[in-house]
């Protein structure tokens, strides 16, 4: 696996994240995280080829089960569940929101973040993506009304923030790794029954309804 | 041998694109259960109206008489400027992209011109949807040419064929998203869905249907003959300006054929895809049309930034 | 070995809440675990205070800040322990919460416990990460606690804005470890390995580095402007887990910073994590003081002047020299009479089933020590002589005059206008007509005891600082100058 299909994975997933943000249907949306969870296994299946390290390959599987498999199998059935199909709310209205995603894009390949994408100078397209990625993962977290949109934009900015640092060649560190996939299970788990929580107090998803706390 | 290629470069572009329609047709009713009329049914369809009488209102002018004419043969001419299924063609006078653009906007300019000339209500709010979505559209057009011209550096679409895979396969994100323009404004401007329903027969949803309501015989034959031109002719550009894999770059006729095939192959490809997309939603409403060529306009944009 | 005392009791006890049923068997252990973390944090502070760092394995290590922290941590849970055991009986017989709450809230308030002292000692930057991470999963259900809608929106919000900054935090963290080129995959990399090789670290992206960490990190803190979560989430969890996110949370997160400034100040020299520290700590004290003026609920109340006293202690930290021990003095005072005020607010809670400043008054007739205790915490917290605070507060503003005169007066004025909008409240809140249908006096004297214990300490920690303490705070305001 070379460089160029590395970072073919890598321009597939800033295209999930676009997805992410203009997806409607909140069943696409958890599909659209299980392709990125998809890729970031497969970069690191790739490191796991390049060093012959065995807990590289443990994370390979960790991150296979917990965050392709059993995340968006979370999220599906509480989609069913509930019957939450629709996540159309969000507080910009669409044009405005992919103007600032291109604004976005832009500031990250800009001058000013070049020490950032030059840690590795070889990889400094993919640094640049990933650092958009990471910019408009925040901007998907601000953007939406809904729970579970919110909970997916925390879930794709760990996942970008996982891409850079690969792209970085930082992915080296074992016990990081599997630290981080105790913590976005454990993480997961904990939001899904908040999710439940919201459901079952306010009757909707829409987080714009919980504004009983004001000064 | 060059004369034959040029003969079927001609000729490709009318021939087929009935059956494309035609294919689409087919799959969109055996999706819906139905049977469907047969594959060949828009030349049955052509040959009809071409022989059928005209009736033409008082108050057409020239325009009216006019218009199919310039509409259809602006389609005949870009279909020999675009590489179907070789990329050696090179023909520096019509080849070029931007040129490519505007002769579109030319035979959309008349075929409004043409709705609007005999006075009738509908054909005037026909036109002036069709010129709101164009005038949007031409941004998204023009931009996701823009991409794929500022990665190879020229704007002759034939030596944009010519190049590389490999310098494709390194602009990947860029072309893709590019491409992703590309598909919604090939949606807007051959008046599919999302933008326009062509089999609609309720006038207040009609975009392009409402300017040739006036048309009979065989003007409105050359009208229908050029919408079908026009869907061909993008999804032609549509597949081969952003994977130009496949193409021909040597006269012999074993690479001929397999240009030809492979080239029907992508078709097929992008019909199946435009049957699939329609099937599966409903027509916006138009208020919502502005929206969605705005973010093809700024995918577009984002693929330019990410040239390196 | 200390700490391997403490680790088993605390597992020790959060197996029992799981496990055993009866109540007073759980209470009994959380006690006594509580008991055996003071006492053994006590004997690691002493020998941190004669060694200089407590290190039993490589993967836990202590230096004096983090003693000191330790410390605190462990009077605070103590009190925080006691209070809570007194505090749900109350609400028990209330019929707020039942049983399973109970047990639940014990078992979670363990687990909480277990990652602080995780995070502390920490001897890696990531597994301090995954710590702290995992103190806000186990807070996020202590705050909604109560089930309510406003407590599951309170809860929602902080797990959102604490997981983005801690997940920018995490992005901070591996741009230092850019510097840091390890040959082999057995390394993990600690604090003083980072901090050996800060030297080779590219000064732009230390700085970025810096900014991430802080704005992460400082999420966890309470800076503003990622303050928002404060309000909601200490108001509507119960109130020894105010007192514990506020004294026992807040200090772990800002020794990271601290630790991550000390690998900034090799890589760019003092001057840039200063600058951003103490932009932070006046934006903290300016947007805190303006906004207690018009709160109409004490606990958020208590959240404010806590992102106030946050603010000062970076200030204390980017001021440099003299203010670092200030504000690590500052760090102990705030951390003991903000478990005080938790503690005393819960009694008016109690009393008064509201947590609006509307809804009190007159409460110096219906719980006169309660009031006493809360008057007094009051004055501690915003700086009244001759109280800890004040000097610390005036020690830190002194330290900036000579660098920074304007900044130090506009400090000094919105300190001054805190004290202001408290006392309005205060005032408010204690005299006054006493509503009638209350009953007067004291629910239980295990609710009093606590904040009287903590506020005792504070005031003799005004006058005398035990030796092994000085030391120890001398020895930190060295290390992180």
């Amino acid at each position: 696996m070379n460089q160029i299909f590395l970072q073919f994975l890598l321009g597939i997933m800033f295209l999930t994240i676009i997805f992410l943000h203009l997806s409607r249907k909140n069943f696409l949306a958890s599909i659209a995280y299980s392709l990125q969870s998809l890729i970031i296994m497969l970069f690191f299946l790739n490191s796991f080829f390049e060093t012959n390290n065995l807990t590289i390959l443990l994370v390979v599987f960790l991150v296979l089960i917990v965050k392709v498999i059993l995340a968006p199998l979370f999220f599906i059935r509480l989609i069913k569940k509930n019957a939450l199909a629709f996540s159309v709310s969000t507080y910009l209205n669409t044009p405005l929101t992919i103007i600032i995603i291109a604004i976005l894009t832009f500031i990250a390949h800009y001058q000013k973040f070049s020490p950032l994408t030059n840690i590795v100078p070889a990889n400094q397209d993919s640094l640049s993506l990933a650092l958009s990625a990471i910019f408009l993962s925040l901007l998907l977290i601000i953007n939406r009304k809904g729970a579970l949109s919110q909970i997916l934009g925390v879930l794709s900015l760990e996942n970008s923030i996982v891409a850079f640092v690969v792209f970085a060649g930082l992915e080296q560190n074992p016990a990081l790794q599997i630290g981080i996939i105790f913590n976005i299970g454990i993480w997961i788990l904990i939001a899904t029954i908040f999710m439940s929580m919201i459901l079952k107090h306010f009757g909707t998803l829409n987080v714009s309804s919980m504004n009983n706390l004001k000064d | 041998m060059i004369i034959i290629i040029w003969a079927i470069q001609i000729i490709l572009t009318p021939l087929v694109s009935p059956l494309c329609v035609g294919v689409i047709n087919k799959i969109k009713a055996r999706l819906q259960n139905r049977k469907g009329a047969s594959i060949f049914q828009p030349y049955r369809d052509l040959w009809k109206l071409l022989h059928k009488d005209e009736i033409i209102s008082r108050d057409a002018s020239w325009i009216f008489r006019v218009a199919p004419l310039i509409v259809f043969s602006i389609t005949l001419v870009i279909g020999t400027s675009i590489p179907f299924f070789t990329s050696f063609l090179t023909n520096t006078l019509t080849g070029d992209m931007l040129l490519i653009v505007y002769a579109l906007a030319i035979g959309t300019f008349f075929l409004a011109l043409g709705g609007l000339d005999v006075g009738s209500a509908f054909g005037g709010f026909g036109s002036s949807r069709e010129m709101t979505l164009s005038a949007l559209a031409e941004g998204g057009f023009i931009f996701s040419f823009l991409t794929v011209a500022l990665i190879n550096g020229t704007t002759n679409i034939f030596t944009i064929v010519n190049a590389d895979i490999f310098v494709h396969g390194r602009y990947l994100l860029p072309t893709l998203l590019a491409f992703g323009g590309f598909l919604v404004v090939l949606l807007a401007e051959t008046a599919r869905f999302p933008f326009d329903n062509p089999a609609t027969h309720l006038e207040l949803t009609m975009i392009h249907e409402a300017m040739i309501l006036e048309y009979s015989g065989k003007k409105l034959a050359l009208m229908e003959w050029a919408t079908f031109n026009k869907l061909f002719i993008f999804l032609a550009l549509s597949v081969n300006l952003f994977f130009p894999i496949g193409l021909a770059h040597t006269a012999g006729i074993i690479t001929i054929s397999a240009g030809i095939i492979i080239f029907m192959i992508k078709i097929f490809l992008g019909v199946l895809f435009i049957t699939l997309l329609e099937s599966s939603m409903a027509k916006f409403r138009f208020f919502r049309l502005p929206d969605l060529l705005l973010i093809s306009f700024i995918l577009n944009a984002i693929a330019i930034g990410l040239i390196r | 070995m200390e700490i391997l005392f403490i680790f088993t009791s605390v597992i020790i006890t959060i197996a029992i809440s799981i496990f055993v049923k009866r109540r007073g068997v759980f209470e009994f252990f959380s006690i006594l675990t509580a008991l055996v973390f003071l006492f053994e944090s006590g004997i690691i502070a002493l020998k941190v205070s004669i060694v200089g760092n407590y290190s039993p394995f490589s993967f836990f290590s202590i230096d004096s800040l983090a003693a000191i922290i330790l410390l605190v941590i462990s009077f605070i849970n103590l009190t925080a322990v006691i209070y809570s055991i007194a505090y749900l009986r109350q609400e028990t017989a209330k019929n707020i919460i039942g049983f399973t709450r109970v047990r639940q809230y014990f078992t979670l308030l363990n687990i909480f416990l277990l990652v602080m002292i995780l995070a502390i000692g920490a001897n890696n930057p990531i597994f301090a990460w995954i710590s702290i991470e995992a103190t806000t999963l186990s807070t996020a259900f202590l705050i909604s606690f109560y089930n309510k809608p406003s407590a599951i929106e309170g809860a929602w919000k902080y797990l959102i804005i604490n997981s983005v900054g801690l997940l920018l935090g995490f992005l901070g963290t591996m741009l230092y470890f850019t510097a840091v080129k390890l040959p082999d995959e057995s390394g993990l990399i600690d604090w003083q390995l980072l901090l050996s090789s800060a030297s080779q670290l590219n000064p732009l992206i230390a700085k970025i580095a810096f900014v991430f960490v802080l704005i992460g990190y400082g999420t966890k803190v309470g800076l503003a402007p990622m303050h928002a979560w404060k309000p909601d989430a200490y108001s509507k969890a119960p109130n020894p887990i105010g007192a514990l996110l506020s004294g026992a949370l807040l200090p772990i997160a800002f020794i990271i910073i601290l630790k991550f400034k000390r690998i900034t100040d090799v890589a760019v020299g003092q001057s840039f994590s200063q600058h951003l520290l103490i932009a932070f700590g006046l934006l903290s004290i300016i947007i805190a003081a303006l906004i207690m003026i018009n709160t109409r609920n004490y606990k958020r109340l208590l959240a404010y002047s806590s992102i106030e006293n946050a603010g000062v202690m970076a200030l204390g930290f980017g001021f440099g020299g003299l203010g670092v021990l200030a504000a690590i003095l500052h760090l102990i005072y705030h951390s003991l009479v903000k478990g005080a005020m938790f503690f005393s607010a819960g009694n008016l809670l109690l009393k008064y089933s509201s947590a609006k400043i509307a809804n009190i008054k007159g409460a110096v007739n219906i719980a006169p020590i309660t009031s006493t205790l809360f008057i007094v915490g009051f004055l501690v917290v915003t700086g009244v002589p001759p109280f800890g605070i004040f000097l610390t507060k005036m020690q830190i503003l002194s330290a900036g005059i000579k660098e920074y005169p304007l900044i130090s007066i506009i400090a000094l004025f919105f300190t001054l206008l805190v004290f202001a909008g408290f006392l309005k409240h205060v005032l408010a809140m204690f005299f006054g007509e006493k509503p009638k249908d209350i009953e007067v006096g004291e629910n239980n004297v295990w609710l009093i005891f606590p904040p009287i214990l903590l506020l005792a300490i504070i005031i003799i920690l005004s006058f005398y600082i035990p030796s092994f303490l000085s030391v120890l705070i001398n020895d930190a305001s060295v290390i992180y100058k």
